[in-house]
């Protein structure tokens, strides 16, 4: 797809409407094959990781029970731990939305005279645009997960939560690379991983200030947990003089005890692996004299619609999330249409549930409507989130606020009636029956047959047959 | 140490993509040469707790300069001096402060090396280690953790074979930013902590 719905989710949301994203991206065969390819080798590195485990049932709860004790009291834990943080010399900054979690990172890198920012992947910056914000003011940031430098360069956003760039071919990154770095073509993707890394490690070595994610933050220790294969977060941690980390406010565990769990959990769902090549958990600023730094930490929390789904009993839940996107992975809908399809940040079933919250945006109302409700999504989910459960209650929610489509209100009100009198009822199940032996192609619904079939009455009907059959039964 | 958990180590760890030897000290020279060799390595930088439980510095590398990453480094070297020492190391030599079983990993807690750049930057990283830092799994590693609560002071880190990625079509690539050789030696014959001399 040479063009792309979002950079960040409250200004470019498909105007057009989520369904012409869907009927765009359904006829990419390409995008569908690496979409389909993808999600079916991280489901089966996954099972393999998730089999080594004969209690993964019982962790899955546990790892439940332990977000559930930290976001039902989420303001006291937050607090606990930004007072931990500072103890560490870290400044941490709260903020609200958005605009002033950038407006924050801009000021520090001024502060600071920062030039080039190193970064590491993290969802919630994609959240916030930090990157465009940057930029604008005049900033040079570089994304050092190859995955996410592939989707910069293009000038896309990701297309998953672990794989940001899994929907492209190493042709099509080949020709990337060629076009934008001014190299010769290849698509053999060591090559082109060596080409990055070569270029990246510049970018590394004169970066003024690091920004990461963080998989966890600790409430009792105050520190952060970040979880990786490259190792370009570690060197986006420790090469540069400022080191800045900005995570969701929900992103907590109680204490450095918790990790062996949460490290389970998620590293086994996210990509199969028992632990990924590096686990850091950072400390504050150097405490003894060191040429390597960093010479300051910053924690930027970020709220962003996150109080909002706190605020409610169902969709609170949502906040146990630790991102490892085996719903994404495990979804009918996300295999068949992709990230990019949803035209979101978050995608997938979790996507669905909390886009709406997160961005307030009534453009969001179409995704907990993309979903076959089936489940697969709530089992996998390694924190046991009732992810089907909460797409339902979503829909519930936007069916009251916008009084659904007239039609549908229509039809459901003729139904009541009918179902009411089984007279009525009869009649017009026979009408319908006689009507599709006349005309036996499909009966058209505007908008509803278009992706169903409308069922077929058997002949004869239910009725008819135990009027006659009745007396015979002893 | 149980040998199960020893036989458990060196499986995880050589599936997580490491290279695994269990030399004696005498050996130790030796396999550090062969190391060099197959990686090409010019320039070799040794922390300075590798000289506390093996003598390196009396180990010339033929045909590359060997140099010693101090604690004292740390006071007199400024940011630039440093990054310019170790952009272009070939090969580091580490030790270690804990491998866990269960998952083939190594700890590193910051506070007890004079850096942490030199495991990250170059392409080939060894370390050296002995059996009684062998931990079962990464419940018992973060038990052992809360106790040494002072010396996590600066973080910590836990690495699991090679840097790598899988961002191309899902395909394995190891080395992306970090090393993509990580060589273990485990000192078969290394003294437990009480009775060695040198430490
Ligand atoms: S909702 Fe569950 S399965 Fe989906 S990304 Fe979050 S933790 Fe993973």
């Amino acid at each position: 797809m040479d063009h792309n719905p979002l950079t960040n989710p409250t200004r470019n949301a498909p105007a057009s409407g989520f369904k012409q994203w869907v009927r765009l991206y359904l006829q990419n065969s390409r995008y569908r094959e690496n979409i389909r390819r993808a999600t079916e080798h991280a489901l089966e590195q996954r099972r393999l990781a998730v089999d080594e485990i004969p209690d993964w049932e019982r962790l899955r709860q546990e790892g439940h029970r332990r977000k559930q004790q930290i976001i039902d009291h989420l303001p006291e834990h937050l607090n606990q731990f930004i007072e931990n943080a500072r103890a560490r010399g870290i400044v941490v900054y709260q903020a609200p939305d958005a605009r002033t979690a950038n407006q924050f990172v801009e000021q520090i890198a001024r502060q600071h005279g920062v030039r080039r920012i190193v970064k590491s992947k993290s969802m919630v910056t994609e959240e916030i645009g930090l990157n465009a914000h940057l930029q604008q003011n005049g900033l040079e940031v570089v994304e050092t997960d190859l995955g996410e430098y592939i989707v910069q360069l293009a000038g896309e956003t990701p297309v998953h939560l672990v794989g940001p760039a899994l929907h492209k071919s190493r042709q099509e990154i080949g020709q990337l690379f060629a076009e934008k770095l001014g190299v010769t073509y290849t698509e053999d993707p060591s090559e082109l991983t060596r080409l990055a890394r070569n270029i990246l490690r510049e970018k590394f070595l004169t970066a003024d200030m690091g920004i990461t994610g963080a998989n966890f933050g600790i409430v009792d220790s105050g520190r952060v947990v970040v979880v990786e294969n490259e190792g370009n977060a570690r060197l986006c941690m420790t090469l540069p003089r400022i080191r800045v980390v900005i995570m969701g406010m929900e992103r907590l565990i109680p204490s450095e005890a918790d990790l062996p769990l949460f490290l389970t959990l998620l590293c086994r769902s996210a990509t199969g692996q028992r632990l990924t090549s590096y686990v850091s958990i950072t400390g504050g600023p150097a405490s003894s004299p060191s040429p390597e730094g960093p010479e300051k930490v910053y924690y930027v929390v970020v709220d962003n619609g996150r109080s909002r789904l706190l605020q409610d009993p169902h969709l609170k839940k949502a906040l146990y999330c630790i991102r490892c996107a085996a719903c994404y992975n495990i979804c009918p809908i996300y295999q068949t249409i992709g990230g990019h399809a949803y035209g979101w940040v978050y995608q997938g079933p979790i996507g669905a549930v909390i886009t709406p919250e997160l961005s307030g945006d009534q453009r969001a109302d179409d995704l907990p409507f993309a979903s076959t409700l089936c489940g697969a999504c709530s089992d996998i989910c390694p924190v046991k989130i009732p992810l089907h459960h909460l797409l339902l209650y979503q829909r519930q929610r936007i069916v009251q606020r916008t009084s659904g489509p007239h039609s549908e209100k229509l039809g459901f009100a003729l139904f009541e009636k009918l179902a009411r009198h089984s007279m009525l009822w009869n009649r017009m199940i026979r009408l319908l029956g006689k009507v599709q032996r006349v005309f036996p192609g499909e009966l058209p619904v505007p908008g509803w047959t278009h992706s169903r079939i409308f069922p077929r009455v058997e002949w004869p009907t239910f009725t008819q047959w135990w009027q006659k059959h009745k007396r015979k039964t002893p | 140490m149980t040998s199960p958990t020893i036989e458990l180590f060196k499986k995880r760890f050589t599936e997580s993509g490491g290279r695994l030897f269990m030399p004696t000290r005498q050996d130790v020279p030796t396999i550090l040469k062969t190391i060099q060799n197959h990686e090409r390595a010019r320039r070799i930088l040794i922390e300075e707790p590798v000289l506390r439980i093996f003598p390196l510095n009396t180990t010339p590398f033929p045909g590359a300069s060997t140099e010693i990453l101090s604690f004292g480094d740390r006071k007199h070297s400024t940011r630039s001096a440093h990054l310019e020492r170790l952009r272009d190391i070939d090969m580091a030599i580490s030790t270690v402060d804990g491998l866990v079983a269960e998952t083939g990993s190594i700890l590193m807690v910051h506070r007890n090396h004079p850096g942490q750049w030199h495991v990250l930057l170059p392409p080939a990283v060894v370390f050296l280690a002995s059996p009684h830092q062998l931990i079962g799994d990464l419940e018992a590693l973060f038990a052992r953790l809360s106790r040494e609560l002072e010396s996590l002071e600066d973080g910590y880190h836990l690495i699991t074979g090679p840097s790598k990625t899988a961002d191309i079509e899902k395909q394995l690539v190891i080395g992306m930013h970090g090393p993509r050789s990580v060589y273990l030696l485990l000192l078969s014959d290394a003294p437990s902590p009480e009775r060695d001399p040198t430490a």
